[in-house]
């Protein structure tokens, strides 16, 4: 690690025992490779999306029982797939004892072993995002929909065999769908409309709710502008995050009741509709967001509109899903403080807070661990652009 | 040829006609651009006009020699790369990658785009000109050399910190660093009223192409040249991702596995057509010229399943441009030089939806159009002492059926007044440009909303304006002691500036109107030593250190707002460089015949000649814009330490060999310089071999990185391995 004497938190992954195998289209040797540990206690795999075009989205993994951080596992898996783990990384899941990881620039659904993390299959959905899961099948959203002309092609989502490990069929979203979430026999399809939002069009705003047992939609929700990541609470209220349009309407959090069909906004006295779709009325600010043990953990940026590299006043949201209390810390008060650009956060049941940080998109980022009091207990130099979480709890497969 | 650029330029700048395009006189021009490419002729396999040459300027003299009056012009001299060497590549960013100092930003293929970047300065410091006229590019200020063939290209200069002409235009004058295109022209001797030349050219990539030439001499003043040149390939070539990896058992493990570079096909037509002529002290040409090209964009090489499709990008060109130059001394003491461009580009780029599964619909259109007009002036106040002046204006227009597009304008002023001492041994030229752009923009109301919400006043309404003004000095000089002979010692000292491209400002969601100009130092010193030890032949060597510093760099970065990102001023880069160069040639006395259909073709001789020129680059460029951050003094991304040409050639009766070996030292492709965006060394080895036949035709064989090495100049971009192209042409 020539950067060592440079960056502080690179001596850290000494210990992990490091070793680097990006690949590219040249004929030379590549170092030698030690094979991950199978695991064998909790372990927090980590995507790092990797920049586009570059092939170089990464999985790394701490192991929670003794504290190690390992950077890039997957080549060193697998050092024989060709490409590596693939390019810009969106998603990541744990399910059935396989780990799941969602490659958007590749087309590709990546199973591995969720021990070992030994390849197992590659799946391709073009376009894919985000995944979720639900009985004998794995729902990742995509892009790459149907085409009918004109300027807009459909999303679609996509259903995957989680035994045969192939694609079963596929159905009609919004525009670019996103988040995804399964629960009740329901399967809930955030559509942002991103492309043409982004371009002066407009964007999509529609919650999709899809009978999980035939897979076709059922009704179509209008929740906010350019909807992006669902969780659902478990109390089977599902919880939405807009980024908003970036000019004229804030980010912000929605719950979708499926008993009343209703959309409100937490910590706000009337619900999105009275807000006449001006924004969040409950001022919450959001760029990614977790659920855990009850709560909703939301990263946001208070002074979002103000686009001077810098000037982002991050605050760390947690809402009580059963009241809807929000409290929020000013991520400068808390060992975070350091991080450039809050991309990703997880929490284990309440105990560890880990927040991802981007830094500049083009070189490695950093993941932050924190205590349940918010201060630091570790940070570990990450891949490119960490921002996505999965926890594998060998003890209990089925996660 | 001989004249490996380095002789070329390094001495004998006395040579009258050796470098018209560099002013070698400002006075007495007639005939100087007929003779400069005779000259060529004559030495055909080999002999440099940077030779003592005996024989070799025996053409020239036939149509009567320039006489050298008024002004030479004995700045730094360029490295060149002549006509000979220009025949052996395929384009014009394969003819300057031997130069020292640049990296040619090369995306891979037929069809992929390549730029030049001199001296870490960014590649929107390098000038790029055709026959002293900007090739411009406002969107972008990316000129793909890719575009350029060398077939009619007579001659390619490198200059670093200064124009090539005392009458260059102001605008010129402004660039950090120019690369200078020469149009081939056509020569006549004695009684010859036309000549033609017609060639095809098939190889490698499913490479096919025609090309036919005609040059006529309207009058005894004046010429003209029309050219067309078709270019078909399917760009198809394989290409080799290999890793090898021990694992804790000692097992060998890894991939080996060749794919195919697919969606890189291309098609792409150019024509142009020349007209020449003298006046009494005095020339003047006019130009009109179209390129036209339909192509794949292959995109990253990436991990993909089989079973997708590759990518649909495609994208559409047509690029026209009319220009003219006149050059006229009035007399002893003033001259001028008034030139004017228009061009106008068209691009499209889109998806194919229906074919590719997971492509996004996409059409944009965009067309630029560029006007611009230069009147340069050059008055001798003493036979020691002159002044050069110009202004330049221009206009620049881009247009777009995009969503939220803002349709912006720039008018353009350069004005430039320099100062030249020439005391014989020692040269001074100082001075400097002023260059003013005013663009003019539409709002659309999401960028409004958000200027006002920056606090930029007079962004708001309809319509939006910007100024940005600089003033770039510069001082050059040369000293060149009497003894020992050929020695010389030269440096300039040049602040250059470079307007914010219209993408940087006004891309949707992207741009940033605030953006001010960046800023670029240099400062340069270098050691010049020629000298003939013995008949036939010539050494030369060059060293040559530099400092520069980019300040106020124009870079994306993300902002606060994870989902956007925008540019800023926020670079800053300094470069420590070092470059050496050595050359030498032996020619044997026996002249060369002049012969028919001598457009610069082919004229196969007894003569012998045989040269080499050996380039050596050290670059420590510095990403210094971040302190604490992990790029800090990081190395600049794909700018390599150290990178080494060598070219060499030899010629005997018609036959004529030359070599090429390049090799571009590690690179990250990152300034955070990481095991993880390390980047391979590579090196290639090209040959070319060709021979001439006293009736005109010419066989020729070229053969690219002949030790089919698989390499990267672009993370992901997979170079092409071993080429072939064969070709024949005939000379009438």
């Amino acid at each position: 690690m020539t950067n060592t004497h440079r960056n502080p938190l690179a001596i850290i992954l000494l210990s992990a025992g490091i070793t680097v195998s990006f690949s590219s289209c040249t004929d030379h040797v590549q170092p030698v490779v030690s094979h991950p540990e199978p695991a064998d206690s909790d372990r927090l795999y980590i995507l790092n999306e990797g920049q586009m075009g570059m092939n170089n989205a990464s999985i790394d993994f701490y192991d929670f029982d003794d504290g190690t951080y390992y950077t890039d596992a997957f080549p060193a898996a697998n050092p024989d797939v060709v490409h590596e783990l693939g390019d810009t990384g969106n998603d990541i899941a744990v399910h059935d004892g396989k780990l799941w990881a969602v490659l958007n620039g590749s087309g590709i659904v990546e199973v591995m072993d969720a021990y070992t993390m030994d390849h197992i299959a590659s799946i391709a959905v073009p376009g894919c995002r985000d995944i979720a899961f639900g009985g004998d099948y794995a729902y990742v959203t995509s892009w790459a929909g149907a085409y009918y002309g004109g300027e807009d092609r459909l999303g679609a989502v996509y259903r995957l065999d989680t035994g045969t490990l192939k694609v079963k069929d596929r159905t009609d979203a919004g525009y670019q769908p996103e988040g995804i979430a399964v629960a009740d026999g329901k399967i809930y399809v955030a559509n942002s409309g991103g492309i043409a939002g982004s371009s002066g069009g407009s964007y999509d705003n529609r919650l999709i709710v899809m009978d999980e047992a035939s897979f076709t939609a059922e009704k179509e929700v209008q929740v906010a502008d350019n909807i992006q990541d669902i969780v659902a609470d478990g109390n089977g209220k599902l919880w939405i995050s807009s980024p908003g349009d970036y000019s004229t309407v804030h980010s912000g959090i929605y719950v979708y009741d499926p008993e009343t069909g209703l959309v409100t906004v937490p910590g706000a006295s009337e619900d999105a509709e009275d807000s006449g779709g001006t924004g969040n009325a409950g001022g919450i600010r959001v760029s990614s967001m977790t659920y855990s043990d009850g709560k909703l953990w939301v990263l946001g940026n208070e002074n979002e509109w103000d686009f001077t590299p810098g000037s982002g006043q991050y605050i760390l949201y947690t809402v009580d899903c059963a009241t809807m209390q929000v409290s929020e810390h000013r991520l400068q008060e808390t060992g975070a403080a350091a991080a450039k650009v809050p991309y990703g956060v997880w929490v284990s049941s309440g105990t560890r807070i880990f927040i991802a940080d981007a830094g500049d998109y083009i070189n490695p980022g950093t993941v932050y661990m924190l205590d349940s009091g918010l201060g630091l207990m570790q940070s570990f130099s990450a891949g490119v652009i960490p921002g996505h979480f999965a926890l594998f709890s060998p003890g209990s497969a089925g996660e | 040829m001989c004249a490996h650029g380095f002789l070329t330029g390094a001495f004998l700048l006395n040579a009258a006609g050796a470098e018209a395009g560099t002013l070698q006189t400002i006075a007495g021009f007639h005939d100087t651009m007929d003779t400069e490419e005779s000259e060529y002729v004559a030495v055909n396999t080999g002999s440099g006009h940077g030779t003592d040459s005996t024989g070799n300027h025996a053409v020239r003299d036939s149509l009567g020699s320039a006489t050298v009056t008024a002004w030479r012009r004995t700045g730094t001299p360029p490295d060149s790369i002549p006509r000979e060497r220009l025949n052996t590549v395929q384009n014009t960013a394969e003819a300057i990658k031997v130069f020292g100092g640049l990296q040619i930003k090369d995306y891979g293929g037929v069809g992929g785009l390549k730029t030049v970047n001199v001296r870490s300065l960014g590649s929107e410091h390098t000038g790029v000109f055709m026959d002293g006229i900007q090739i411009g590019n406002a969107q972008n200020a990316q000129v793909d050399l890719g575009r350029f063939s060398t077939e009619d290209i007579g001659r390619i200069e490198l200059y670093n910190g200064q124009g090539a002409s005392m009458l260059a235009g102001a605008k010129d004058r402004s660039t950090a660093a120019s690369i200078y295109l020469y149009t081939l022209r056509p020569s006549f001797a004695d009684g010859e009223k036309f000549h033609g030349t017609a060639r095809l050219k098939a190889g490698s990539f499913g490479t096919v192409s025609p090309y036919f030439r005609w040059e006529q001499r309207l009058g005894k003043r004046i010429s003209a040249s029309a050219s067309i040149e078709y270019l078909r390939a399917t760009g198809k070539y394989r290409f080799r991702c290999r890793k090898e990896v021990l694992t804790d058992g000692g097992q060998l493990t890894g991939y080996d596995t060749t794919m195919i570079r697919s969606n890189s096909d291309i098609q792409a037509l150019r024509a142009e057509g020349n007209i020449f002529g003298t006046l009494d002290r005095g020339e003047w040409s006019f130009k009109i010229y179209y390129y036209g090209s339909e192509r794949g964009l292959p995109g990253a090489v990436v991990r993909h399943p089989e079973t997708l499709s590759q990518a649909s990008d495609r994208q559409e060109d047509g690029n026209f441009f009319v220009q003219g130059n006149l050059k006229k001394e009035i007399s002893g003491k003033y001259s001028f030089r008034i030139a004017g461009k228009y061009a106008n580009d068209r691009m499209r780029y889109h998806t194919d939806p229906l074919k590719d599964p997971s492509a996004m619909p996409v059409d944009d259109s965009y067309r630029q159009q560029e006007a611009w007009l230069s009147l340069s002036h050059l008055v001798r106040l003493m036979p020691w002492w002159a002044l050069s002046a110009a202004t330049d204006v221009q206009a620049n227009i881009l247009d777009s059926g995009k969503n939220g597009f803002v349709f912006p304008r720039r008018a353009g002023f350069w004005g430039s007044l320099f100062t030249v001492f020439d005391f014989g041994r020692l040269y001074i030229e100082a001075g400097a440009v002023y260059t003013l752009a005013a663009d003019f923009y539409r709002n659309s109301s999401g960028t409004a909303a958000r200027g006002e919400r920056d606090g930029h006043t007079g962004y708001s309404g309809s319509a939006a304006r910007g100024l940005r003004d600089a003033v770039s000095p510069s001082l050059i000089i040369r000293y060149t002691p009497s003894r020992p002979a050929g020695l010389s010692l030269s440096g300039f000292v040049k602040r250059s500036y470079r307007m914010p491209t219209f993408n940087d400002l006004y891309y949707v969601n992207f741009g940033n109107v605030s953006l001010k100009p960046e800023d670029a130092m240099q400062y340069d010193l270098r050691i010049d030593y020629g000298v003939s030890p013995v008949r036939n032949w010539t050494l030369s060597a060059k060293a040559e250190g530099y400092y520069n510093n980019v300040h106020d760099k124009i870079i994306a970065v993300p902002t606060s707002s994870q989902f956007r990102w925008t540019m800023y001023n926020i670079g800053l880069t300094r470069t420590i460089g070092a470059e050496g160069t050595f050359g030498w040639e032996y020619r044997s006395a026996i002249k060369a015949k002049p012969i028919r259909g001598n457009n610069g073709r082919t004229a196969p001789g007894l003569e012998f000649c045989t040269g080499m020129t050996a380039r050596y680059t050290f670059q420590r460029a510095m990403d210094v814009s971040s302190p604490g951050k992990s790029t800090y003094m990081g190395q600049i991304p794909y700018i390599p330490r150290h990178s080494i040409s060598i070219t060499a050639f030899a010629a005997y009766g018609g036959w004529r060999m030359d070599y090429t070996f390049i090799y571009t030292g590690v690179r990250y492709s990152s300034s955070s310089n990481l095991p993880s965006t390390m980047m391979q060394p590579w090196s290639t080895h090209d040959i070319s071999l060709s021979k001439s036949l006293a009736n005109g035709i010419t066989f020729r064989l070229s053969a690219g990185n002949i030790l089919n090495r698989q390499y990267e100049i672009v993370p992901n971009y997979p170079m092409p391995r071993c080429n072939l192209l064969a070709s024949v042409s005939y000379c009438f």
